[in-house]
């Protein structure tokens, strides 16, 4: 059963190659493009194995995505890892502080990402 | 800090009251100089008294105006100063700006060419990888053929040799059958010949004995039978001529005999070793066809293993350009911050030409681009934005973000 992949972003470039790299290596991908979407497709049942979110978007952002993800029942250990241009400290202390697993920052290489995702998602 | 508007509200009182100040400044002048005014109060001195100060009390207020008017006049020049200085200081830092942002589009064109360089170098590998495999592909259908043509032949040699084996085997069947039964009348015959030379032979014997008898009859008779007994005597020794030759027949029927029965084993070996080689033959054949068999899954496994290699190659190619595709999200956002960067010093501009066009007296509300440059500087995201700030602006350069990996696990 391949493992399931919610990739959140605003840039439609951003979401056709991060979700065509995860096909081509086996997992099955959800989208959305902001934390609104995404908070959506979470309530209506969609559960992921891992939650791939970007920062700054519009609508609701990347840590407010996070907070709001972390609130949700049954969603306390689901690994959840930021891909940002953001390099802000702050930033980052900030997302760790709110749950997140880890920080990517773009851009990353499709077997750098898959070496990563391996590492945070059990079986995968 | 007086405003533009408070700054018009007083030059605008300045000027009324100069301008009543005036006006009642000439009416006094009027009336004091008038000699049917003075004739008029002359028979009241305190009424032209009181007119008199009422015009000097006007010759003051005048006074006040006008230097009122001056001041504001030295006032308003060194609100020109100011202001011309504001906008030699907002032109001059026009530049800086446009330093920042030309270095981040410089950056921004930098990143869109290695990115597409990158994408191109994919796509390259991708259809060299491609041809790789299509290479290897063609090679492995002409070998397959070439070892098909040759697998063939072989299996039409072997089945040319199970057919001769098959019509072999059936003429030794036959001739076995022919020679066995010659073999059988030859060795009935033999023995039959056998019986006979023993049949001669108990004549002989019998012959013998009848001249050793005849002999010694012919003995007793004496003289009378000397003729008899040399009669007898021939008999005799005929009768072990025929022994002797009875016996030498003998042993050339055993000859016979043992001739062809060795003549049938050699037959039957013959067959045998024909069969063996024709085996032998058909084994060397089966084992040409096994290696060449062993040799095609070799090559095979081969061209599998190729294949599996190229593809590997085409799909991480493919990742690498899927990954670059990536520069795009970056390059949006540098090109956001420089449209941000132009919308503030445009507005910037604005401001200061909707300044001018008001009063040029009045001080004008504007700061050079020092306060865009760092506004801007202060909503970068990436680090390299900060790094290409720093380096045009030579301002102190964000370190800490430097320490952080790009690829960080909490």
């Amino acid at each position: 059963m391949p493992k399931t992949i919610l990739i959140v972003d605003d840039s439609a470039t951003m979401l056709m190659s991060i979700k065509a790299t995860l096909e081509m290596s086996g997992f099955r991908v959800e989208t959305a493009g902001d934390g609104m979407q995404a908070m959506t497709k979470l309530k209506a049942g969609v559960k992921p194995d891992l939650i791939i979110t970007d920062i700054n978007m519009p609508n609701m952002g990347g840590l407010e995505l996070i907070k709001h993800v972390r609130a949700l029942p049954g969603f306390r250990f689901t690994p959840i890892l930021t891909l940002t241009t953001e390099s802000q400290a702050a930033k980052r202390d900030e997302g760790k502080k709110l749950g997140a697993t880890g920080w990517l920052v773009k851009p990353i290489a499709g077997s750098d990402l898959v070496k990563v995702i391996k590492q945070v998602v059990p079986g995968a | 800090m007086m405003t533009f508007g408070d700054a018009i509200s007083h030059r605008d009182r300045y000027t009324w009251l100069a301008g009543i100040g005036l006006a009642l400044f000439a009416f006094g002048l009027t009336l004091w100089f008038n000699p049917a005014f003075v004739a008029l109060f002359s028979h009241s001195p305190a009424v032209l008294k009181w007119t008199t100060s009422f015009g000097m009390g006007l010759l003051v207020l005048m006074m006040v105006c006008v230097f009122g008017l001056a001041a504001n006049k030295v006032r308003g020049a060194r609100i020109a100063r100011e202001n011309m200085g504001q906008l030699q200081a907002l032109l001059a830092s026009v530049p800086h700006l446009t330093d920042i942002l030309q270095a981040h589009l410089g950056v921004t064109n930098s990143t869109t060419e290695a990115a597409a360089l990158a994408i191109l170098l994919g796509l390259t590998e991708v259809e060299a990888e491609a041809a790789r495999l299509l290479a290897i592909q063609d090679a492995g259908k002409v070998r397959s053929a070439s070892l098909y043509g040759k697998a063939q032949a072989l299996i039409d040699e072997s089945t040319q040799h199970l057919k001769d084996m098959e019509i072999h085997r059936c003429q030794r069947a036959l001739r076995v059958e022919e020679e066995g039964a010659a073999i059988q009348s030859i060795v009935t015959q033999v023995a039959e010949l056998k019986a006979s030379t023993h049949a001669i032979r108990e004549v002989t014997k019998m012959t013998n004995l009848l001249a050793l008898n005849a002999t010694i009859e012919a003995a007793r008779a004496g003289t009378a039978g000397r003729g008899f007994a040399v009669v007898a005597a021939e008999v005799r020794n005929l009768s072990k001529q025929i022994e002797a030759a009875a016996v030498q027949i003998e042993k050339s029927i055993g000859q016979v005999a043992d001739t062809v029965n060795n003549q049938f084993v050699a037959m039957l070996e013959q067959h045998s070793n024909d069969e063996a080689r024709w085996l032998a033959t058909l084994g060397s054949t089966m084992s040409r066809l096994s290696g060449d068999y062993q040799v095609a899954v070799g090559e095979l496994d081969g061209v599998t293993q190729h294949t599996r290699a190229a593809v590997s190659s085409i799909r991480n190619a493919i990742l690498d350009v899927l990954g670059q595709a990536q520069f795009q999200d970056v390059t949006r956002q540098q090109i956001e911050h420089v449209q941000s960067g132009l919308a503030m010093c445009g507005q910037r501009m604005t401001d200061a030409q909707q300044g001018m066009t008001c009063d040029w007296a009045a001080p004008l509300d504007i700061a050079p681009m020092d306060g865009v440059i760092e506004t801007l500087r202060v909503s970068y995201t990436m680090q390299s934005q900060h790094a290409t700030h720093d380096v045009v602006a030579g301002g102190q350069a964000s370190v800490v973000e430097n320490e952080r990996p790009s690829i960080e696990l909490f």
